[in-house]
């Protein structure tokens, strides 16, 4: 059935509606009702012709809408003039096919009704986009993760029962749960190796992929891209995108400003073992995004999350810690009460902070990458003129998540209690 | 020269030189200080020294370099001891925690450990009875030490098999853990690194590692009489069954503990032995203390250059393997040579 909408849909080829490189749904192609569509599938591909018989064609036109028959009519006309030579006939079928991150072209049914997703932060994006659970199927563990520990359960309570057995380790999918989850659109990394995508495609599921390399605005283009796949959501999904890259705009344009001078040397903190510390290393979404706050890493000439020694970071003397939201036991607290880290500047001057962590943590690209940004902007530069960043936040999370925070879960996102005695902190993000 | 002297002079050099790397790593890392005020600082708990260096400088030594120098220490003894005793006991120069699978299961037990309970002492336990048991199937596969010529072969092949289960139960452990929480611990702990070491670490190791090296040195006798023959031991006196327990008792602990603090470190156990075999002989008096000492010296150098060299860490296993395995393949042509005359 799934190979038949594959096969449809060679006839009605996206140069047709492929405007400037980006993909375009075809609306008007949704007028076949289902079950006859499905047959004629079965009928052309035994005749192994690309062609409608007549009944099933004058079948489908009765049963159309004077629009949709002009829609129609128009398409054909045009398509037969691109497509004669290849000996093809009527163009039909209800799928729309988009383009994603890796310029692949999926074909995805005109109504997606059912998402599943092996992206991470695409859980909460779908939450996001579509201000509810319903449409999520199906999900990777960590999201189950993030959705319990972070403040999406409790925007989204159902979004708690959402099978998380669709991924394994290295996103490996798991095909039959995909396909238990009767998920009609499944949402996978496209650069993270062919092992993770290839048995998704091989069962006939539409796989958009997204890719993780880049800084944290890669954000904005998931968004665009869910909000095409999901039906009904791609106006949205292009807002989103718009708000998210405006912040970005904003915040450049502020630290445009500031010489490079008075630039905080920025290391972040994965995670701890012992003595090791795996820090932020250029090619990361954190490097990048200290970069755009108007920081400098000088771990940047390292690769990914590199593990350093304790004396490494000593011989960095970062002005700023940020501490990640990943490994429980690395709290401000843990720092300022360290004898071996207190000559560093940013432990004595208390600039060390945790990261945030709301509808997704905000150290690695999500929806709310933008209020990491304000956030690590107002911390490296507390003098510089800022928009308050509690009005910021709830303004975000109505617009992502239909939610208007309390004080006490503001309070909860941004750590207050953690961050407490860091420099400022309490002062500055208590309104 | 005789063994004997060949040997007491193996054990006098090889002192010197541990000692001496101990000053070198210590006096090397990324945050410089120079050797003077490390030398004022080490030597500041035993002679009254005006302190002229920073909190930090002495934070960096005692804190920081001194845990790791000394857990290496400590780490390349227990793996050289262990390896030599498997030897001895086997009587097959391939012998080595790693090889015989024990390293891997070893790693399986230490992840059940962090998946169960968490890092630290779950972890050691969970080590020592993943090492006690595949030292055990290994033993028990290759159809004990006694198997004549055969056996160098069989014993490989044992210790694949148990690696290989080792492997898979470490990958359906992973598959298990939280993704969140337990996953990233446990990868960054299979990595093979001293990276994180502290005090913690220290006295995690130091006492299992210190209690096998005891027991592989006060059994060093019967062990190389076992080396010879298994009848020949028995003629000696040899309490034969006692000894060979006791023996892999030391060298499965020695392992666990290593494994535990370090992840996978493999070919010290391998390459240590024979070196100092090759250069101070095999003397029984001398050889399990020059290899212990060989052992110390030698990860005390390699993870030196892992921490020092660039600024991201080097993953120790991949170093004690680039230097390992040539050794190895050496080892393997003299063999067949043997095998094939």
């Amino acid at each position: 059935m799934r190979l038949g909408n594959v096969v449809a849909h060679t006839f009605v080829q996206p140069n047709l509606y492929r405007r400037r490189g980006t993909a375009c749904r075809a609306q008007g192609f949704i007028p076949f009702p289902l079950r006859p569509y499905r047959t004629i599938h079965a009928h052309t591909e035994s005749l192994g012709i690309a062609s409608l018989t007549p009944t099933y064609a004058s079948f489908c036109l009765q049963s159309m809408k004077p629009k949709q028959f002009k829609c129609l009519r128009c398409s054909v006309a045009v398509f037969f003039l691109f497509s004669c030579a290849a000996g093809a006939a009527l163009p039909e079928g209800t799928p729309v096919v988009l383009i994603d991150q890796n310029g692949r072209e999926v074909k995805i049914p005109a109504k997606v009704e059912r998402v599943a997703t092996l992206v991470i932060p695409a859980a909460s994006m779908v939450l996001a986009l579509d201000q509810g659970a319903g449409r999520l199927v199906g999900i990777h563990p960590a999201s189950r993760a993030e959705i319990v520990d972070g403040m999406l359960g409790r925007f989204f309570p159902e979004s708690k029962k959402i099978r998380a057995d669709v991924a394994g380790e290295g996103f490996a999918p798991n095909v039959e749960a995909l396909l238990a989850s009767k998920a009609d659109l499944v949402v996978q990394w496209g650069d993270r190796g062919d092992a993770a995508l290839s048995p998704i495609v091989k069962v006939g599921l539409p796989v958009l992929t997204l890719n993780s390399a880049g800084g944290g605005e890669i954000a904005a283009e998931w968004l665009r891209i869910l909000g095409r796949g999901l039906t009904g959501r791609e106006a949205r999904g292009e807002a989103l995108a718009e708000a998210f890259l405006a912040t970005k705009g904003e915040i450049a344009k502020s630290v445009a400003q500031i010489p490079e001078s008075r630039r905080p040397r920025v290391v972040y903190l994965y995670r701890r073992q012992g003595n090791a510390f795996q820090v932020a290393g250029g090619k990361t979404t954190v490097d990048s995004d200290i970069r755009l706050a108007g920081g400098i890493n000088p771990a940047s000439h390292l690769t990914a999350y590199a593990s350093v020694s304790a004396e490494q970071v000593l011989a960095w003397a970062p002005d700023i810690v940020l501490l990640g939201n990943f490994d429980k036991d690395l709290k401000p607290a843990l720092l300022f009460e360290s004898a071996l880290f207190a000559s560093v500047p940013a432990v004595k001057d208390k600039r060390v902070y945790l990261y945030p962590r709301g509808g997704f943590r905000w150290d690695p690209p999500s929806q709310e990458t933008p209020l990491a940004w304000r956030w690590l902007f107002a911390l490296f530069h507390p003098d510089a003129p800022s928009a308050p960043l509690r009005g910021e936040i709830v303004e975000t999370y109505r617009r992502l998540y239909g939610h208007t925070l309390n004080a006490s879960e503001i309070g909860i996102i941004m750590r207050m209690i953690d961050n407490n005695d860091s420099l400022n902190y309490s002062k500055k993000f208590s309104h | 020269m005789t063994s004997g002297m060949r040997g007491r002079t193996g054990a006098c050099v090889l002192l010197v030189a541990l000692l001496l790397s101990t000053l070198v790593s210590l006096s090397l890392g990324r945050f410089s200080i120079p050797l003077k005020t490390v030398a004022a600082i080490l030597l500041e708990p035993l002679f009254d020294i005006p302190a002229f260096w920073s909190n930090t400088e002495a934070q960096v030594v005692w804190a920081v370099r001194f845990p790791r120098v000394a857990l290496a220490a400590f780490v390349g003894a227990g793996l050289a001891l262990a390896g030599a005793s498997l030897q001895s006991l086997f009587r097959n120069p391939l012998a080595d925690p790693q090889i015989l699978g024990v390293s891997s299961g070893a790693a399986l037990g230490g992840v059940v450990g962090i998946l169960l309970a968490g890092t630290g002492w779950p972890t050691i336990c969970g080590s020592f009875a993943g090492g006690i048991a595949s030292l055990a199937l290994v033993f028990w596969l290759a159809g004990g030490t006694g198997a004549g010529r055969g056996s160098a072969v069989m014993l490989v092949l044992a210790g694949l098999v148990v690696g290989a289960v080792g492997a898979a139960g470490i990958a359906l452990v992973k598959y298990a853990a939280d993704p969140d929480n337990q996953l990233p611990a446990i990868v960054f702990w299979l990595l093979g690194s001293l990276a994180a070491a502290d005090k913690k670490s220290l006295y995690v190791t130091a006492p299992p590692i210190l209690f096998s090296a005891a027991l592989i040195l006060g059994l060093r006798f019967h062990l190389s009489a076992l080396a010879v023959g298994e009848e020949d031991a028995r003629n000696l006196g040899v309490p034969v069954r006692t000894v060979r327990l006791l023996a892999l008792g030391a060298a499965g602990l020695a392992t666990a503990a290593a494994v535990a603090v370090s992840g996978v470190v493999g070919w010290v156990g391998l390459v240590v032995p024979h070196l100092v075999r090759l250069s101070f002989g095999a003397n029984h008096r001398w050889f399990f203390l020059n290899t212990l000492l060989g052992g110390a010296g030698y990860l005390i150098l390699v993870d030196t250059a892992a921490r020092t060299l660039v600024a991201a860490e080097i993953p120790l296993g991949a170093l004690t393997a680039l230097l390992g395995a040539p050794i190895f393949a050496v080892l393997l042509r003299r063999l067949r040579g043997k095998t094939d005359a």
